[in-house]
């Protein structure tokens, strides 16, 4: 009987451990991370002897821009007294080094605490770094374990470490509030649910290419998404306009819809109209051994706002006939759309992995890698038709 | 025959047993594992692989239930004479040290890689295989009802995960079935992979020291198809849901893919953040049923090959064993190849030794007393 009391004390006592232990004042948690290209040798790397054999990642020199929380002034919740405003919440720390695993152990030579990344909300790229390729970066964040495939990914126009700068005065935590930008613009049918996690299956996927949020910052203190930044393969190949981030939710069928219209009905008076809903189909087929693709979208639409005044809307010929300019409109643009990726070779809709999983034996024989299947996006037979239905047009009559 | 044991493991405890078992920690590679020469055929390699388990089992149940009153050392000694049969069962035990060290190290690289990453490994995996080492020392009829107790624990998460996972899914990236570029040659070496991953191989033989202890060996052919039949729909559902969200190019990148489908897992509207600890640790659960179960295995099959009644002799001898196996392989790399190769060939002990085990008693017209 003691034996057994001594052995269950003694047990746990070997069972508890103690190695992974942290005190949350005592880790460098990382909100923001922003990652441009280093201009010059701004700081040589110290963890390095000093030799031109030092290997650098693709795109040269990094400089990457933490923004750190400070424990005690970030509020922990929302209506807890006033600890600080946006600048004071947040420390925003840059460091310089070859690679970006090379940049982020600089970082940490600079600061007390060990770096935790586990709260990295999002993450900002330069355009620069991403035009000249991000396969380097990418293969950093997706070996730490810390960090969570929620996180957002971003480019920014210019300098993307005045991102980190940035304090709206709407969030308490800048990168809060970077994060919730792009979670509302999700919920409210602006911008296409695609985080790193997203981008990462995207940019593996043999038949698709990932896509990111392009922002920018204006008088540090506006964030505003500017456009999808669409890529080919690891490096950026161009952006869209702002309304085009719309015109990609219905081809690919990202609901809810959110985004208004303005369709020039006669003499520069025009109709504002809303989509509610989406569905979108593709249908693909094989014709003298090249695919081709046939895109329905069907949009559900309110009719917003009306300042042509010769239309009356209590017809539903006139209703009809809305339907009709809108399904123009709308087939021009979705068309211009993919023309503009096609350009780029940037299959940002994912047709590639459709004719991957419905024609395996043309793409085994013809296509095989996603080089060749951007040759092939190239050069792909899109057609469109879309179908609006106008379900309301609000209080008014007529 | 000795009759002073209870005879109390019901169906539903041999289901509990063989589903608790089958779903282990290797379960977080299988989607990986599965595609990796096949691609988008993983799913249908993952089929295929627990179909050949599925048989390994009613092999072994049958078996089972032609000797309802003895483990496999004992009838094989009856079916293929004492020398043969006591160099085979000292493979067999050799080869689930092995597998337990295994799946042991396997349960301590995915808990240093996540949660604990500066405890020492040996820490992790000693901690672990002292309260499995206790646990046997239960009898088994409670070694039963404790995985009986665990099997929701370890089946509703798992279909939560799934459930909540549904909105991210791509069905485009199961297709096409067959795979890309996959020859016929892969599918076979991907299936036997498959069948060969430690955790199957211990559900499949488990059930040789259970039927002794069943109320009617009859019910234990029952119990053991019930238990495939919900271990491998919860593994086909998992796996195909991961594959579905990830797409088998993204898979390939990562060590543990559905490791990674659980901590992307978000509740509707973020109502707890940071729920992904709970999934994480279902995968501490299905290590420790399933080392329970391998552990059990060794330690009694041992016990029974030097003559003793109980395994209760064992459960401290060979605990420094089973850790030195652990311990042995330098990385993850080194584990994965050692595992593979450990496995296949343990497909012989497992699935073809019992096949020829009950081909060659319906042949001598073998079978054992029943009660």
């Amino acid at each position: 009987m003691i034996v057994r009391v001594i052995v269950s004390i003694l047990i746990p006592l070997f069972l508890g451990g103690c190695w992974d232990r942290h005190e949350i004042e005592d880790l460098s948690t990382v909100l923001g991370l922003a990652i441009d290209i280093a201009e010059e040798e701004e700081d040589s790397s110290p963890n390095h002897p000093d030799s031109l054999n030092t290997p650098t990642s693709e795109i040269g020199m990094i400089k990457v821009t933490a923004q750190l929380a400070i424990p005690g002034k970030v509020p922990l919740n929302p209506t807890g007294g006033n600890e600080g405003t946006p600048t004071e919440s947040v420390w925003v720390v840059e460091a310089v080094g070859h690679t970006m695993g090379d940049a982020m152990e600089n970082l940490q030579q600079k600061l007390a605490h060990q770096i935790f990344l586990g709260h990295l909300k999002v993450i900002i790229i330069s355009e620069d770094v991403a035009q000249k390729g991000i396969h380097d970066i990418m293969e950093y964040l997706r070996r730490v374990p810390d960090v969570r495939r929620t996180a957002w990914i971003a480019v920014n126009g210019d300098d993307a470490a005045q991102t980190m700068e940035a304090a709206p005065e709407m969030e308490r935590v800048p990168s809060m509030y970077l994060s919730t930008v792009f979670k509302e613009a999700v919920g409210l049918g602006k911008f296409p649910e695609h985080n790193l996690g997203i981008f990462w299956i995207a940019e593996s996927d043999k038949g698709r290419d990932g896509l990111m949020p392009y922002i920018t910052v204006e008088k540090g203190q506006h964030i505003k998404i500017e456009g999808i930044a669409y890529f080919n393969g690891s490096k950026m190949a161009g952006r869209t306009a702002p309304y085009q981030i719309a015109l990609y939710n219905g081809l690919t069928e990202h609901n809810p819809g959110g985004s208004n219209a303005l369709i020039n009905w006669k003499e520069n008076k025009g109709i504002l109209v809303k989509s509610i809903n989406r569905e979108t189909k593709y249908r693909f087929q094989m014709e003298n051994g090249k695919p081709s693709v046939q895109i329905d979208v069907q949009i559900e639409a309110e009719i917003r706002e009306k300042t042509a005044k010769n239309v009356n809307l209590d017809d539903s010929k006139i209703i009809k006939e809305i339907e009709e300019k809108i399904n123009q409109y709308l087939k021009d643009e979705y068309i211009k759309l993919i023309e503009q990726t096609q350009e780029a070779k940037s299959d940002i809709f994912g047709f590639g992995e459709y004719v991957r999983g419905e024609f395996p034996d043309y793409w085994d024989k013809h296509v095989h890698t996603s080089e060749n299947w951007k040759e092939v996006y190239k050069d792909l037979d899109v057609d469109v038709g879309v179908d609006t239905k106008i379900l309301r047009t609000g209080l008014k009559n007529r | 025959m000795k009759m002073n044991f209870p005879k109390q493991i019901t169906a539903a405890q041999i289901m509990a047993i063989i589903s608790n078992t089958t779903i282990g920690v290797s379960v977080l590679s299988l989607p990986r594992i599965a595609s990796e020469k096949v691609n988008t055929g993983g799913f249908l390699v993952t089929l295929c692989g627990l179909f050949i388990a599925f048989i390994g089992v009613l092999i072994t149940a049958y078996l089972g239930a032609r000797f309802p009153n003895q483990t496999i050392i004992e009838y094989s000694a009856d079916i293929i004479g004492k020398p043969l049969s006591k160099l085979i069962g000292i493979l067999i035990i050799i080869y689930f040290i092995l597998i337990v060290g295994l799946v042991l190290r396997e349960f301590g690289e995915v808990m240093n890689h996540s949660l604990l990453n500066k405890t020492p490994l040996f820490i992790t995996i000693t901690s672990m295989m002292i309260v499995i080492a206790i646990t046997c020392r239960n009898s088994i009829t409670t070694f039963s009802h404790i995985q009986y107790y665990y099997f929701p624990f370890i089946i509703l998460p798992i279909f939560l995960m799934i459930l909540l996972s549904l909105t991210k899914m791509e069905i485009v990236h199961l297709k096409p079935f067959l795979g890309n570029n996959a020859e016929f040659s892969n599918f076979i070496e991907g299936t036997l992979t498959v069948t060969g991953l430690p955790f199957i191989q211990i559900g499949i033989f488990i059930l040789t020291i259970l039927v002794p202890f069943m109320q009617s060996a009859k019910r234990a052919v029952i119990g053991s198809v019930l238990g495939v039949t919900v271990s491998g729909t919860t593994i086909l559902f998992a796996v195909g849901i991961t594959m579905a969200v990830f797409g088998s190019q993204e898979i390939g990148k990562s060590l543990w893919p559905m490791f990674v489908l659980a901590r992307m897992i978000q509740f509707p509207a973020e109502m707890l953040e940071r729920l992904d600890l709970v999934f994480i640790i279902v995968w501490i659960f299905s290590a420790f049923t399933t080392l329970l179960s391998g552990y059990l295995l060794v330690t009694y099959t041992g016990a029974k090959f030097f003559g003793f009644d109980s395994q209760l002799p064992f459960t401290f001898i060979l605990l420094p064993l089973v850790i030195t196996v652990a311990l042995f392989p330098q990385n993850i790399q080194q584990l994965y190849e050692i595992g593979e190769w450990v496995g296949k060939s343990g497909i012989i002990l497992t699935i073809l030794y019992p096949f020829l085990l009950l081909i060659i008693s319906l042949l001598r017209k073998k079978r054992g007393e029943s009660n």
